[in-house]
Formats: C-alpha cells, structure tokens, sequence
C-alpha cells in the first residue's frame, strides 16, 4: 500500500497513483482467478458457477494493465503519505469490541472500543473522551437494551448480568 | 387521475398512522443532523441503521431511510451556508452562493431559500414518483432476461458516466462490487464460490457490512488523517424571511431546478450530485448579470437547493419500479427491502401498494416536517455543529460495532467490516471511487441471475443477449455511452463539471 512519496521513483512513470493502483488490481485479479480455479465444474448444471465471476475478473486484470500502461503514459497523481497510527488503533478497536462482546457484553467492550480509538485523534483530551464514552455507553444501553430490546448481552460478569 | 388520487389516499392512511408519522419524523431528524454534520453522510448512517430496521414492519423502515437521505440534503445546506464546508457532497454547490450571502448578513435568508426551494422541489418530485413509478413499473413486467441484463448494464454504464474521477477506475471498481456479490454458496449449483473457506462466508457477504465499512469506517480513516479546522460560525443568521426580491428571483430557479432534478435523479449515476450542478450552470447561463453569481446571488441557491432535493426522491422510481437502485443510497434501500424479504421491482404496486404509497406520501409529510425542522429550529442545529470530531468517530465506530453485532452476534461480521474500512481507505488512496463499488455490489446478483437465464434460454448461444429489439437498443445505447465518454472532448467537460462538482 501507499507508504511515501514515490516522487523519487523512476522517472519514466508519470501517474504512480495509477501503477500502483493497476498493480495492485491486477495481483487481486490473480488471486480471484486462482480461488475460482478451484470450483469443480463437474455440476449438472449446464454453466459452470465460476464463468460469470471469470468473466469480470479478467476484464478486471485488463483494466489494471490499462491503469499500469497509462501511469507510464499520462501524467497523474502521486500517492500520498499513509499515517498508521489511525489506521491501527481504528482497525484495533474494533478487533477488541468483537474479541470482549461475547466474554463481557457491550457495556465493556464499547468502553474499551472508544477509549482505543479516541487516541487516534490528533487533537484527543484522555479526560474528556473518557467522560464522554461513558455517558454515551450508559445512553446506548438504555437505548439498546431497554427501549428496542436487542437480544444482545450489554454486561456479563460471572456475578451479575444484564 | 381518480386512480391515482385513491392511491394517494391509502398512502396518507398509512403514512399519517402514529407509528409512521413517529419514525418519519425520526428519519428527517436524524438526516437533519447527519447532513449538518461534516464527516457523516446519508450512505454511513443508513448502513448503520440497517441492522435496527429489522424489528420494524417494512413500510415504516422504509419511511424512516427515506427520510434520512431526503433530510440530509436539507441538513447538508446549513453547513455549506453558514460554515462554507459542505455538510452532505450534494451541498458544494450551495456554498458558492450561500455563504456569500451569508457573509453579506443574508444567512437567514439564505437558509430560508434553501429551505423553501427544497420543500417546493420535494412536493414536485413526490408528484412525479407517484405518476410515473407505477407505469414504467407496468412496462417493466413485459422485459425479459436480456432486456433485463441489458438494462442493468446501461444503469451501470450511466452510473460509470455520471460518477467521479477516472471511467477507467470506475469500472474496474463496479467489476469488484460484482465479484464481492458473487461471494458466498452458489445458489443454483450449490458450489461454494470464493469463501476462502470461512464459514461466515458461506452465506455471502452481508450489504451492510460491506457499506459500513467503506463508507463508515473508510471515512473516519480518511477524516483522521486531514486535521480538520473546527467549523466557525462568525455571522450573526439575521432575519429568517428573504425579501420580495429575493423571492422573485428566486421562483424561476426554483421550478427549473425541480424539473431538472426530478429528470436527472431517475438516471443512474450520482443524480444528487449532479443535478444541483446542472442548475447551477443553467442558472448562470440564462442570468441577465451572470457576474453576480457566486458574489450571494439567491438564484445560485435556490435553484440548485431544488434540485437535489427533488433528485433525491425522483433516484426512488428505478428502485421501486425495476428493482434496480440508481445510486449507493438506494442500493442499501434494495438492501433494507430484501432484509425484509420485499423483492423491490413491478410487482411491488400490485403485491405491496401501502408499501409504495405510503413511502410517497410520506415523502411529503416529511418535507413539511424538515421546513418546521430546519427554519424555526435552526438554532439547535447550528449549536450541533460544535461537536468536535475527535468525539464524533467514536460514537459512530460505537453504533457500526453494536448495530452490526446485534444482527447475527458474530465477531466475524466486526472483523469483516474493520477490514473494509482498511479497503475503503487504501480505495481513496488508489483513487478509486467508492460509490461504483457499492452499486456493482448490489446489483451484481440480479446481473448474474439474468446473464444465466439468457444462456439457458438461448441454450448457450451468446446472440440471444441481443435477439430481443430491446435488449439491442439498450446495449447499443451503452455502448455509444461508454464511447462518447472516452472522446477527449466530452471526457473533457465531464472531468471539469465532476471536479468542480
């Protein structure tokens, strides 16, 4: 994926946004292809269930070599700087809300999303973030669990449950 | 006539029961706010709101959606007078003019055309969706698989058009929607397609899941990136009702930016996008003093105000008459049906008629509601607006996780969509357009269903795509599409007037 800058990559691409778009396109299309390689098509049916699916895909590798012929050919945009830290503590949050939901119901672990993925602001201030996810998780507990009764645990602890 | 006035009936009977007149105000708020707010649009929330649809009879979740995206073009245009940032995409054209008005000490009266405009707009265009929707439901029943297959491909080949940044990548990106919908167990041969061997995935992949994390979870990555500015409110709004002037200039605009959003929200493609644009440009073409415009003309909100407004009602005819969803928007309206096991599409009129007329008449409540909603109470909307996003993405990634989870209790379905985020982030990073993605998603299985049907009927003879005259014109017509938009010229204006837009 786009990590920096390729202003400093070879010269003779003009779009790298679209090489590597195409690149990356035409790897995806490889690996669509080889997992729809697999479906026998040893079915009654008269049409094997991976045509319709091959069709696009290889008009899709053929989009990514246009892409990847006109990032030589026509000047384009660059790629640009991805900051991680977002991208982790986003995709962290939301990992440890499926991880806790099941064990602790989601009173705790919206708790524990919020507070992961608040930190991904630039601009975050710990004691108002922490005030205000739990006001929102008690608001969303009356909400969820009260008022549209969803069957979904929103405490469990080996003492008590919601 | 008499028909279609006791249609209307039934719809207002149904429309103006307790519950649905709760969840169509319900609806124009929540699209109020996530239109007023930066950084949330209708394509997020509806997907959030999805999973909770489920409890709710069909006619009243389908009030309430509609609602949403109707409101969010009201609630879009507040922030784009009064903050000059667009709200909702839609409203970047009403920045031009209305926040010149604004800062000319006009805001109110800015908010009031817009207001106005819209509520005219909207009052049209349920007009013309009761009229129309039906007949062209009617002609649908007599296409066949080709003519069906062919008709989708034009809507896609229109959406392409109509879509921004490269033809190129937007194709590419409805082909992936396409694959993504073929996901999952086969239903005709039982052959498991593209599962990778989970198990979650053997069902297919769930639309809401898909379009929460593109879109939700997508937005918030791409939003944390840019340090936004915290939105200032300098101007004082000033007296709500424009002058005699104002409203004189403005009336033109208004009508001929209804007729042109009702025209252009029925095309496939971003219709709420373009149409304000198109009116815009009108607007400035038949102008005496085109040098105004831009400078707090209230021609240059008004009218394109009207116009997305009755686009994004008119965008419902497609969905409800064909089945097919013309933008992102409906086709997590197509989504919403088929959760509730409605097949959108002709026979809708005859099978579900209190579902049709209800939403139509609904339509106009609604819009009576979001004048009260947005002029009176125009206060509290703007106190909103300080809402920092550093506490806003939390809460949404909150509601995305709960409302996903609630549906099926699988972690899987979380994980899914975080992963989707991550796509809809490396998406914008490629260039890539996300919204062709979401359409060749939904419209992926009815495209695979008919292209069988054809093969089978024709016994494998690839001519019968085009035997039937119908199928051939609208193939024909997509082709021409698709090439006269690689000619350099129109490549040209289309590049100009989807940037600026």
């Amino acid at each position: 994926m786009a990590r920096a800058d390729i202003k400093g990559g070879p010269h003779y691409v003009r779009g790298p946004q679209d090489v590597v778009a195409g690149i990356v396109v035409i790897v995806l299309a490889a690996i669509i292809l080889h997992a729809l390689s697999k479906i026998s098509t040893t079915s009654y049916s008269t049409f094997s269930p991976a045509l319709f699916p091959k069709i696009c895909t290889y008009s899709i590798a053929a989009g990514g070599l246009m892409l990847i012929a006109r990032g030589f050919l026509r000047e384009g945009p660059g790629l640009e700087r991805t900051p991680l830290r977002p991208v982790l503590l986003v995709t962290l949050a939301v990992v440890s809300f499926g991880l806790v939901t099941p064990v602790l119901g989601y009173a705790v672990s919206g708790l524990i999303l919020m507070l992961i993925a608040g930190l991904a602001a630039r601009d975050v201030k710990f004691r108002e973030l922490v005030l205000v996810s739990v006001i929102l998780i008690g608001a969303s507990v009356v909400l969820f669990t009260y008022v549209l009764k969803l069957t979904m645990p929103a405490l469990i602890l080996p003492w008590i449950s919601l | 006539m008499p028909a279609l006035l006791s249609d209307l009936q039934l719809g207002f009977s149904i429309a103006l029961s307790f519950n649905n007149i709760l969840l169509c105000l319900l609806g124009c708020l929540i699209g109020t706010l996530i239109g007023v707010l930066p950084g949330i649009g209708p394509i997020a929330t509806i997907s959030i709101l999805l999973p909770f649809t489920f409890g709710i009879p069909p006619v009243g979740s389908m009030i309430m959606l509609a609602g949403i995206y109707y409101g969010a073009q009201y609630g879009g245009s507040t922030t784009a007078i009064l903050v000059r940032m667009p709200g909702e995409a839609s409203s970047i054209v009403t920045i031009m003019d209305g926040n010149a008005m604004a800062r000319a000490g006009r805001a109110g009266a800015a908010l009031a055309l817009a207001a106005l405009g819209s509520f005219v707009a909207g009052t049209f265009a349920t007009i013309v969706l009761g009229a129309f929707a039906e007949p062209l439901g009617r002609v649908a029943l007599y296409l066949g698989p080709e003519d069906y297959f062919a008709l989708i491909i034009l809507g896609i080949v229109f959406a392409i058009i109509l879509a921004g940044g490269s033809l190129l990548k937007a194709v590419i990106a409805v082909l992936f929607g396409i694959i993504l919908a073929t996901v999952g167990t086969d239903v005709e041969t039982g052959a498991q397609r593209l599962t990778f061997g989970l198990p979650s995935l053997l069902e297919g992949l769930n639309v809401s899941i898909l379009a929460m994390g593109i879109f939700g979870i997508g937005e918030i990555l791409h939003n944390l990136e840019s340090p936004q500015g915290r939105p200032m409110i300098k101007e004082a709004i000033g007296r709500l009702w424009p002058s005699r002037s104002e409203i004189k200039r403005s009336t033109g605009p208004v009508l001929r930016g209804t007729l042109i959003g009702s025209a252009l929200g029925i095309l496939p493609g971003s219709g709420t996008l373009l149409a304000p644009f198109a009116s815009y440009v009108l607007e400035k073409k038949i102008s005496n003093d085109p040098s105004r415009f831009g400078h707090g003309a209230p021609e240059g909100v008004a009218g394109p105000e009207a116009a997305n407004n009755a686009a994004a009602q008119t965008c419902f005819i497609p969905l409800l008459s064909l089945g097919l969803p013309p933008n992102a928007v409906m086709a997590l309206m197509l989504g919403a049906l088929t959760i509730q096991g409605i097949v959108p599409g002709p026979q809708v009129f005859t099978k579900n008629p209190d579902l049709f007329w209800g939403m139509v008449a609904s339509m106009w409540i609604g819009n009576a509601m979001l004048l009260v909603i947005n002029l009176p109470l125009i206060g509290v909307w703007v106190s909103l607006l300080k809402v920092k996003y550093r506490l806003l993405f939390p809460a949404i990634l909150l509601f995305c996780c709960i409302g996903l989870f609630s549906v099926n209790r699988l972690p899987e379905d979380v994980y899914f969509m975080a992963g989707f985020g991550v796509v809809g982030l490396a998406l914008a990073k490629l260039g890539f357009e996300a919204a062709p993605l979401l359409l060749g998603f939904v419209l992926g299985e009815a495209l695979e269903a008919n292209f069988r049907r054809v093969l089978i009927l024709g016994d494998g003879d690839w001519t019968t795509f085009v035997r039937s005259p119908v199928a051939a014109t609208l193939l024909l017509g997509a082709l021409l599409l698709l090439s006269a938009a690689l000619f350099p010229k129109v490549r040209k204006g289309r590049e100009e007037v989807l940037v600026e837009g």
